[in-house]
């Protein structure tokens, strides 16, 4: 039987078990990176090296924190085995923390007084005390929110929406043109310059910020700033409490209100995007709802068309409840907030009807 | 919430919600409170099967609670019964999991804390402190007790007593540190002194026995010893202050803060800023005197300040209390300035009394809306009109005043037809075991004549009418169901949708279409009663509607 070859089972452990996407050629650069000395020669270092070499996300970091915490192998002894060199230092750091810890709480049998610290009472006279937290010896966490469409997918997804149509002062050559015209006339008289391609879709999304929409507000700033990045013609950003109606609000904090006839007429020829969960998230099915969000739909249906509604609640929940009733409207469809939802919007605002 | 209704609500939400959002949910009873973004962070961290839609679960959660500036707060007994179940539920952990949700509470506070040194956001800083202080006291209960007992002893040194706070750390404890019961009643007890509570703070002391507390290496004094000696200087100290402010006038003046209990949080950041800012702020009125009346105290105490802030939250109109001192600072003729701690969008309405309103809903407001406040008070200092203190009375309110300091108390109106007597006691019972007061007319009145007079006002007093629709209602349109249909729809007619919600409950499947009730029963949605069920449901329904009352400027339920 062959010997195991070092970091063997915990390679297949992250690839079959864990899912992480790594390959033959991920290991052999942690076997040569450990042939050159590279790693330490304990846990703590051979975890470090794997964090650089086999980590890529946040959540594979965290997963192979918690399996170095979970699992005895490969011992410090194995690690200074593979490198040919004795073991590190500071073998077992876990169990010299609490050795060291138990030192300090019996030496001299009185348990120290801790000297407590009040937050700075600069601005208001009053400060709170501030308990001593012993950083040492945590998990690895999260600490990074994950929208449920990422920045970067709300970019490309805005990119799709392209109604590109050359308008505006002729600056760009066109070569074709050009060459018809000197071969027709002989001889050039001027070059043949065109307007410029550009993009005239144009977005209005509104985004419901009521409390029921809490959990997603994270994704707020996101949206805006892939609407600044997304190349529309036109992406304007409005916010409404629980239904989209008079007034519009510039700012999530639903100050700095608009007239919808003033968005009418500023924003005429737009589509329409809604964010919202339509009353999903409270499982409710109000008739006041329902009617307010038809009475504004049937409103600006004339001048912002077509209309798509993306509800972060999914399908499922929308039964029973006012999303269920507005998804039907014939003026507005209703899909997912999710990355696919957020294409097949956007493919109904371009015209077209994906599967 | 009672221990039982804790219970009930729990499972209810865990039948309605899934296993993902009840697992969520228990490690979301760690902290003490929390905003959406830590909610989100223990999903992904703790509960990989959890998709997001369980964040929004959580949140609307019937014992979840909004308390203002983006923070949620379970009710008390509803937490306990959450972390009780937290670590049964991963059994065989290495690790408990209160204890790793712990960590990762003192994680994300370095992490929020490295965030916040930009934003100076006090209130932020003030909610991470005593997030450390839970995270603490899971991790290391013995550690923390010490800490704290360290902390009550050197803020009751000298002269440092005036310049620290413990608000709210004892309730934050109570669940981590439950074994240290003399601790926590100790720390109330200095909370309550700080907050200028003295009745409750003696009570809380006296409670424990006169001897010196060890904790740990911490000897606290005897609660006896820090009670006597230094509450009446600090009182005289206090006159003192208030003389020589008298003869000095503030540069902002003295404001008056109302508030309801649910801006606790906010109304603790605003306090000592106003007076780090030179704002003398005029303390709600304590205990009064034998034979005065409670509005009188309110009203002495309303007419001594400059400005009258109102902390306006979307509980607002469901507050008696809050209501009567808004009518006494206009009888007063004290300017009234809103802080809307809510969304402007949900606390405003033409009910509500507003002369200048600010926007604190959002922390990054503060700043900004403290500037504004300031101004404000500036340019009101000492232009209030002096007046004679018998002018403004209002007898009528005093009832309230005296019965209810702070929440009206959530009555059901139940109305139905005769025949269907057996159902309305079974829902009364219901309801009455989950907290609510539930009147009805052919339970309570004895004779015609009251009939006239009272109905009407206990449907007025009322939060939910609650009409049982059946067959009956087919019969002749008169009688005294009709009646009490007829002065519901009456009320939403000449007050507006927001004075009363109301909701026809339907027992059977007779077509009611033809049954003329009164048009506002037809244009709300209605409630189908056929099994055990949908009785379960109905009371999550009314609770909701109760706790919302105040939230919503609209007639609507599931």
């Amino acid at each position: 039987m062959d010997p195991e070859l070092p970091l063997e089972r915990l390679f297949l452990h992250l690839v079959n078990d864990r899912g992480f996407p790594l390959t033959v050629r991920d290991y052999e650069d942690a076997l040569r990176a450990l042939a050159l000395g590279y790693g330490g020669h304990d846990r703590q270092g051979l975890l470090r090296l794997l964090e650089t070499l086999w980590v890529r996300t946040e959540e594979e970091s965290r997963q192979l924190g918690l399996l170095f915490r979970e699992i005895p192998f490969p011992t410090d002894a194995e690690i200074a085995a593979w490198m040919d060199g004795e073991p590190g230092p500071s073998q077992e750091t876990g169990e010299d923390r609490d050795e060291s810890a138990d030192s300090r709480e019996t030496s001299g049998g009185e348990v120290p007084v801790p000297q407590i610290q009040f937050s700075a009472p600069t601005q208001s006279g009053l400060g709170l005390p501030q308990a001593q937290v012993d950083p040492s010896g945590r998990e690895p966490f999260i600490l990074h929110p994950r929208p449920p469409v990422s920045l970067r997918s709300l970019i490309v997804t805005w990119r799709r929406f392209r109604r590109a149509s050359r308008s505006g002062p002729k600056v760009e050559l066109d070569l074709a043109a050009t060459i018809a015209e000197q071969s027709r006339r002989g001889y050039l008289a001027e070059p043949v310059f065109v307007p410029a391609r550009r993009n005239l879709a144009r977005l209005v999304v509104l985004v419901d910020v009521s409390p029921s929409m809490a959990a997603w507000r994270s994704l707020n700033p996101a949206l805006a700033e892939s609407l600044r990045e997304g190349r529309l013609g036109l992406a304007a950003l409005y916010y409404f409490h629980n239904v989209p109606d008079e007034p519009l609000y510039q700012t999530e904090t639903l100050t700095r209100p608009v007239p919808v006839g003033d968005l009418l007429e500023w924003h005429a020829g737009s589509t329409l995007l809604i964010v919202s969960d339509a009353g999903a998230a409270r499982g409710r099915r109000d008739r006041e709802r329902i009617e307010g969000t038809r009475q504004f739909l049937d409103r600006v249906s004339g001048a912002w068309n077509p209309a798509a509604w993306v509800n972060p609640m999914p399908r499922r929940r929308w039964k029973g409840t006012s999303a269920e009733r507005i998804a039907r409207f014939s003026n507005v469809t209703m899909t997912e907030l999710n990355e696919d939802g957020l294409v097949q919007a956007i493919d109904l605002l371009r015209g077209r009807r994906s599967a | 919430m009672r221990p039982l209704e804790a219970y009930e609500t729990v499972m209810r939400f865990a039948a309605e919600r899934g296993e993902p959002a009840l697992r969520l949910a228990l490690h979301a009873a760690v902290p003490q409170s929390f905003r959406p973004s830590f909610l989100h962070l223990l999903r992904l961290n703790f509960v990989g099967a959890a998709s997001h839609e369980a964040e929004a679960d959580v949140l609307l959660a019937p014992f979840c609670e909004y308390t203002g500036g983006g923070y949620y707060q379970f009710d008390p007994e509803a937490r306990r019964l959450l972390l009780d179940q937290l670590d049964p539920a991963y059994p065989g952990e290495k690790v408990s999991r209160v204890q790793r949700v712990a960590d990762f509470l003192v994680t994300y506070i370095e992490s929020e804390r490295g965030r916040l040194s930009a934003d100076q956001d006090r209130l932020a800083e003030d909610y991470l402190a005593i997030q450390s202080w839970v995270a603490l006291a899971f991790l290391q209960p013995e550690t923390a007790a010490t800490q704290l007992a360290a902390a009550l002893d050197q803020g009751t040194q000298g002269e440092v007593a005036a310049r620290v706070q413990f608000s709210g750390l004892a309730s934050a404890l109570s669940v981590p540190l439950v074994k240290y019961p003399k601790l926590l009643t100790y720390a109330a007890g200095i909370e309550a002194m700080e907050q200028g509570r003295a009745d409750d703070a003696a009570s809380l002391l006296e409670r424990l026995p006169d001897e010196e507390i060890r904790i740990g290496g911490v000897t606290l004094r005897s609660p006896r010893k820090l009670l006597t000696p230094r509450d009446r200087p600090r009182e005289e100290r206090e006159q003192e202050e208030q003389r020589t402010e008298k003869a000095a006038p503030s540069r902002y003046g003295s404001c008056f803060i109302s508030y309801p209990r649910s801006s606790q949080n906010f109304v603790d950041w605003l306090r000592p800023t106003l007076q780090s800012r030179g704002v003398r702020d005029v303390p709600t009125p304590g205990s009064r005197r034998e034979g005065q009346a409670a509005t009188d105290i309110i009203a002495e105490t309303v007419r001594s300040a400059d400005t009258f802030l109102l902390v306006l939250s979307k509980s607002f109109r469901s507050n008696a209390r809050m209501k009567l001192e808004v009518e006494l600072a206009q009888k007063a003729g004290r300017l009234i300035i809103s802080l809307m701690v809510d969304p402007p969008r949900e606390v405003l309405g033409s009910d509500i009394p507003v002369t200048t309103a600010i926007d604190f809903s959002r922390p990054e407001n503060y700043e900004k809306g403290l500037a504004t406040l300031l101004e404000l008070l500036e340019a009101n200092a000492g232009l209030a009109p002096q007046i004679a203190p018998e002018a403004e009375e209002p007898a009528q309110l005093e009832a309230d005043a005296e019965s209810d300091p702070a929440v009206v108390e959530p009555v059901i109106y139940l109305s139905y037809f005769l025949e269907d007597r057996n159902v309305a006691h079974r829902l009364r019972q219901d309801w009455e075991w989950g907290g609510f007061t539930v009147f009805e007319a052919h339970w309570t009145l004895k004779s015609a004549e009251e009939l006239d007079d009272r109905f009407q006002n206990q449907i007025e007093r009322s939060a939910v009418f609650v009409a049982l629709l059946s067959r009956h209602a087919l019969s002749a349109e008169q009688g005294l169901v009709w009646m009490e249909l007829r002065h519901a729809a009456n009320i939403i007619k000449e007050q507006g949708p927001s004075s009363l919600v109301i909701l026809p409950v339907v027992l059977d499947d007779t077509n009611l279409m033809e049954a003329g009730l009164p048009d506002i029963f037809y244009r709300t949605d209605w409630f189908h009663l056929r099994s055990d069920e949908d009785l379960r449901r109905l009371v999550g329904v009314i609770r909701e509607i109760v706790r919302e009352r105040g939230q919503s400027h609209r007639n609507q339920f599931a």
